[in-house]
């Protein structure tokens, strides 16, 4: 019984132990949520006839 | 002229070099970013009005919150503009005062290479692309992604290849021979969204 409680222990300590990787925790602490497809194309100002050109060049 | 940059958390500034060699990385740049539902920004995008090239670049980067910088663009002749640009960009992120943090992202194609030719930047370490588009892919993803609805670089890797394609007929219907112009970074920009909404990487 004691050996399972050091056991028991030892299991513990590891998980306390544990820490996430802070440089990944950090960037995403403070990253904002994904920008859709109009807010990337409203930040950039494009307009009707790009969006229409776009659309022709990829094959719409 | 309507793209005045405003401080967005989403904003990547590009600061690479503008040549032929160079298209086929910028374009697997756009993909990156526009993939993980940011913003790509760049000089091209704002009209020039007679202030020069300095100022609109100082405005973008104080727009950004993150901003890339290739350096891979030594030997003769000398390109200093994006070295010149990455200290601009170290001096914001040094002395500019922001709700959240300012920070760069160096590329280079040659490993060890910077050490010697920046060797003031050491301590930061350059994602190396060896010069080809899933390299860059590896490097942004690894760089910005959230660890949360990332794409994997194979799918970013399949719309980089759609919007070459996207480029290439881009080029021939504005009759230019390299897609460095303000026309043409948007509508690349709009059709890597467009492509993004289409492979379900971000939302339309």
């Amino acid at each position: 019984m004691a050996a399972k409680g050091k056991r028991f222990a030892k299991k513990k300590h590891r998980a306390l132990a544990y820490r996430p990787n802070t440089t990944r925790s950090a960037r995403k602490s403070h990253v904002a949520p994904a920008s859709s497809a109009t807010e990337i194309q409203e930040a950039l100002s494009i307009g009707k006839e790009d969006l229409k050109a776009a659309l022709h060049a990829i094959g719409d | 002229m309507g793209s005045h940059p405003i401080h967005d958390e989403q904003s990547v500034f590009l600061n690479v070099p503008f040549d032929k060699g160079y298209e086929h990385l910028f374009v697997a740049l756009i993909a990156s970013i526009v993939s993980l539902g940011r913003k790509p920004r760049c000089v091209l995008e704002i009209a020039e009005q007679g202030q020069g090239r300095l100022p609109r670049i100082i405005e973008h980067l104080e727009g950004c919150r993150v901003s890339i910088h290739d350096l891979s663009r030594v030997g003769q002749p000398a390109r200093f503009n994006m070295p010149f640009e990455l200290g601009l960009a170290y001096a914001l992120r040094r002395y500019k005062s922001s709700p959240s943090p300012y920070f760069f992202i160096l590329l280079e194609k040659v490993r060890n290479r910077l050490s010697r030719t920046l060797s003031d930047v050491a301590g930061h370490d350059p994602g190396i692309h060896r010069g080809r588009a899933l390299g860059i892919i590896s490097c942004v993803l690894d760089a910005l992604s959230t660890g949360e609805n990332d794409p994997t670089s194979q799918q970013v890797y399949a719309l980089w290849r759609k919007l070459m394609k996207a480029a290439r007929n881009l080029k021939l219907s504005e009759g230019r021979d390299t897609i460095f112009s303000r026309t043409l970074f948007k509508r690349l920009v709009a059709a890597a969204s467009e492509l993004g909404v289409r492979a379900q990487l971000i939302h339309k």
